[in-house]
């Protein structure tokens, strides 16, 4: 053709797909892979095998599944999305739009505050939650001393419920912003139709609004729960402590990989978060895939 | 009618409990910078812009943030070339399978990005001698956020006809005057919203600088904070506060921006 | 050598076949429009001659140059599309400069082509307000003067009138018709709309799923369609087709019988006893009396519905179970339905089509145009 390859179509394609092939490639899908054979490996960053590190076949995630350590860190992390992100991160966004449905001013009250909590940098809210939950200056406390109830140091009497409710606060808003865009695309005449025929707001939540929202709603959850299982920003707040008491999977794996300096067993820990989360995954598509619809 | 009435009060109370809730925590952020004794309660006392003055006269505070602008800006740039050089071609030229791709790819980087693939990150830095510079943390950050920034892209692509590109060509122009003087200022707000999301997502990173950046001198403010406030002895409340109110304002001046172009419902998927 | 030479082309969209085998010869000056249903090809067939589709199979020639694989940007064309494509980000004044910008021509004299054409298409008020700022009308007069603003080899037009409302097109119509003729530079007029292809062009190709149907001036369309498709497409209400059984002198309609002995004189092919579709356009159909004269054969029928439409009426009659639309100047008296009617077809205007292939097998003859 007379054309040069830049005037081409292949051409074009590829010099324009070429850039964020290879920064995903290289910074996004090679890692993931690599994982897997570093989690086969007595890589560590300190020691001996910093320098030959050896091919050790299974024996790290032997190591991982015989730790009492890791189960600890599983269930904090399960009780951690369950709790943060499913129940209070969705229902209450849920409810939240459901409440200011059609109250454009609450909506938007409610919607600014809550994308402040969302949008604030990560050691930015994490001093902000310090400072809130301090047991003799914070603004929590002294509010409850001001009742008259007692002065407590949550981050050490209750420290899993409190980075529960602080990941709460942290990530409600995007639920809330998806269910509310959500809501407002159900054609008002519908929900019309049923107050006339007199409908009770359960059956209406269930047979009109969730239908229609069947999709955000299992977007939403697969987002979420996928993010606070990656999240990293309780360390700021607690650095998994007091103990292990909120020594959630990504602070494990960073203790391991970095604080401990062991690569290898780290990458292990790591290799079964990738397959739980492909499997949280994979469960959540099935789920908003089956024609019947899920009913709760 | 009573009835009613009632439950609409509870909702009301309950919604102004749950912006308290949201807001509380935050007010301090506002608060103390201007406070002459500032503490860990909120209290103003005498305004004054001491705080801000103690922050500029902290090295470390100054350097971080310029780091910060260092990281971000290289971040911002590298995502909206690479990802709008992309979703030009997934918007523009349909192949089989594209959607499934970009799908499977966000998935990833939800999956992979960050924690879970903190270790390999590392490594890799360390293997391509990227360890502890801002490169090395721009690619990590760039490459992460990527996939979603392509979707977005794409989805705002797809919204401009394709007949204005054609007419351009038509009218006489080459491909590239076609993309200089058509395609890209009619797709500028969605790569502003780009920008800006890319931006802040980078600007706010903990994670990825915490661990690929070893020295002091190239921290970020995300980490440098958090220094100040875990280092040994009493931290300095006013300064950490003020740094941070610093800090936070490019993030919700950038989120205002999104907010005029698209409101807020246009979430920023590369959070995360 | 045509001015402009498609030959052989092919064009597939994955496995659905767009354009087949076509080929088409377009004189320097002519007027040609290229008409069918919306999926027919007709689009891409204007797009694969701008360039902005490239063919699978077969040669594009423009003004002597082989354009097959040659970008949009080199074959010197004007395109006015469908929906204007006028750039949102840029004024009428920028957009109608557009291509002589492009051409690098220095800015005084785009100042005074843009100011010319402007006052020809009467839009000078308008160079400063955005695309979005003025009325659709307005905005296919842009769409004209970017494309006239050129010197183009051929003016093509996908549809230009289509997103006008019913009265504005009418309008629009017969002043690109004047534009254009006063211009005469060759021009390809893609339309799904009988009347404008017929009211604009010098030569209409009717197209069907990927295939030429018919290529001719309006008056031989109208007047000697080649197949079923064409004699239904043209003509509103269109032709009416009935389904028959024909023999060397008569024609069989329900249980009715057809003197056509007139009309199958001219054969292309021997008539073979058996079916066919005769056709009649509705304007070659009267209502008999008593004291008609006797120029044509006659059917009996029932009145279904009467639509007086003003200057004429349209009435559709049953005959043995086929609708027939009949057009009627004048007023609509007397026609309610359930009425028996007697209709009388013009004898030298009914077509015989073969029923396998829709062919026309009779030929017309005389290109006496009656007045009605």
């Amino acid at each position: 053709m007379k054309n040069g390859f830049f005037n081409s179509k292949s051409g074009i394609i590829i010099v324009f797909l070429i850039p964020a092939f290879i920064l995903i490639g290289v910074f996004l899908i090679f890692p993931a892979f690599w994982e897997f054979y570093l989690s086969m490996t007595n890589e560590s960053l300190m020691g001996i095998s910093a320098v030959h590190p050896q091919f050790v076949g299974i024996s790290n995630f032997i190591d991982v599944l015989t730790d009492p350590s890791f189960y600890n860190s599983l269930v904090v992390t399960f009780i951690f999305v369950l709790e943060s992100a499913i129940i209070g991160q969705a229902g209450l966004g849920m409810l939240l739009s459901l409440l200011t449905y059609r109250k454009k001013i609450f909506r938007t009250l409610v919607q600014v505050v809550a994308v402040l909590a969302w949008i604030i940098p990560d050691s930015v809210v994490a001093y902000l939650w310090i400072a809130f939950l301090d047991k003799n200056a914070g603004t929590f406390n002294n509010l409850l001393a001001l009742l008259g109830l007692a002065r407590t140091n949550w981050f050490y009497r209750y420290p899993l419920t409190t980075i529960v409710i602080f990941n709460i606060w942290r990530g409600t808003a995007f639920s809330m912003l998806m269910f509310s865009a959500a809501f407002d695309m159900i054609p008002p005449s519908y929900l019309e139709v049923a107050d006339v025929m007199g409908v009770s707001w359960w059956r209406k939540f269930k047979d009109i609004i969730f239908p229609n929202l069947k999709r955000v709603f299992f977007s939403d959850l697969i987002l979420i729960t996928l993010w606070t299982f990656n999240v990293f920003t309780p360390y700021l707040l607690t650095q998994g402590g007091p103990g292990t008491a909120t020594e959630i999977l990504p602070i494990y794996i960073y203790l391991n990989a970095f604080q401990n300096f062991k690569i290898g067993y780290g990458a292990a820990i790591s290799v079964i978060v990738l397959l739980i989360n492909l499997v949280l995954a994979s469960v959540y598509f099935t789920l908003s895939k089956e024609k019947e619809g899920i009913s709760l | 009618m009573n009835k009613i009435r009632v439950s609409s009060a509870i909702n009301y109370i309950f919604l102004s409990v749950v912006a308290a809730f949201f807001i509380a925590p935050v007010i301090w952020l506002f608060v103390t910078p201007f406070s002459n004794s500032p503490s860990l309660s909120i209290s103003l006392g005498t305004p004054t812009l001491e705080n801000f003055g103690s922050v500029f006269q902290d090295p470390a505070a100054i350097y971080s943030f310029g780091n910060s602008v260092i990281i971000a800006v290289g971040v911002t740039l590298a995502t909206v070339i690479c990802a709008s050089l992309a979703a030009y071609i997934f918007s523009r030229y349909h192949f089989h399978g594209s959607n499934f791709l970009i799908f499977i790819l966000i998935l990833f980087s939800n999956i992979v990005s960050g924690t879970a693939a903190m270790v390999p990150l590392y490594m890799l830095n360390i293997s391509l001698g990227l360890i502890n510079s801002y490169l090395g943390v721009i690619l990590t950050i760039a490459g992460g956020g990527i996939p979603t920034s392509i979707f977005i892209l794409k989805s705002f692509f797809d919204s401009i006809p394709k007949s204005y590109e054609e007419a351009a060509l038509v009218d006489g122009s080459s491909y590239s005057q076609m993309l200089f003087h058509i395609f890209l200022p009619l797709s500028k707000k969605g790569i502003i919203v780009i920008a800006t999301l890319s931006f802040i997502s980078a600007w706010g990173n903990f994670l990825i600088p915490f661990i690929l950046l070893s020295s002091q001198r190239t921290y970020p403010a995300s980490v440098t904070i958090y220094n100040f406030y875990t280092e040994m002895g009493l931290p300095n409340i006013g300064l950490i506060s003020a740094y941070a109110l610093l800090y936070t304002l490019p993030v919700i001046i950038g989120y205002l921006v999104v907010n005029k172009i698209f409101g807020f419902s246009f979430y920023g998927g590369i959070k995360g | 050598m045509a001015w402009i030479e498609l030959e052989n082309i092919t064009k597939n969209f994955g496995k659905v076949s767009v354009i087949k085998n076509l080929s088409l010869q377009i004189e320097k000056g002519e007027f040609v429009s290229i008409l069918g249903p919306s999926g027919c090809g007709k689009t891409t067939l204007l797009r694969l001659i701008a360039g902005l589709e490239v063919a699978d199979k077969g040669k594009i020639n423009i003004a002597g140059t082989d354009v097959t694989f040659s970008p949009p940007n080199v074959r010197k064309i004007a395109m006015v599309f469908q929906n204007y494509a006028l750039y949102p980000h840029m004024t009428v004044f920028k957009n109608i400069s557009y291509p002589l910008f492009i051409k690098k021509i220095p800015a005084d004299e785009i100042k005074q082509r843009v100011n010319t054409i402007a006052d020809n298409l009467k839009i000078s008020p308008l160079l400063d307000r955005y695309p979005q700022q003025i009325s659709g009308g307005q905005q296919q007069r842009v769409a004209v003067a970017r494309a006239m603003i050129q010197t183009p080899n051929v003016f093509l037009l996908d549809e230009p009138l289509s997103n006008l409302d019913a009265m504005m097109r009418i309008e629009a119509r017969g002043f690109l018709k004047y534009l254009l003729d006063k211009i005469g530079t060759t021009t390809i007029y893609v339309t799904h709309d009988q009347s404008e292809a017929m009211a604009l062009a010098n030569r209409i190709v009717v197209m069907q799923n990927g295939i030429i149907q018919q290529v001719g001036s309006p008056k031989d369309i109208y007047d000697k369609p080649s197949n079923i498709f064409v004699a239904s497409f043209v003509g509103n209400p269109p032709m009416n087709l009935l389904q028959a059984t024909i023999n060397s002198t008569q024609v069989k309609i329900g249980d009715q019988y057809l003197d056509i002995k007139e009309s199958i004189t001219n054969l292309r092919k021997p008539l073979q006893n058996g079916k066919v579709y005769l056709g009649i356009r509705p304007e070659h159909i009267s209502i008999y009396h008593e004291d008609s004269k006797n120029d044509g054969p006659i059917v009996e029928g029932e009145i279904f519905v009467s639509e007086p439409l003003g200057f004429e009426t349209i009435i559709t009659v049953i005959v043995s179970d086929q609708q027939i639309k009949v057009i009627k100047f004048g007023g609509s008296k007397n026609l309610k339905p359930g009425e028996k009617i007697k209709l009388q077809f013009k004898k030298n205007k009914i077509y015989i089509f073969e029923f396998e292939t829709g062919y026309r097998i009779n030929e017309i003859q005389g290109d006496d145009y009656d007045d009605h």
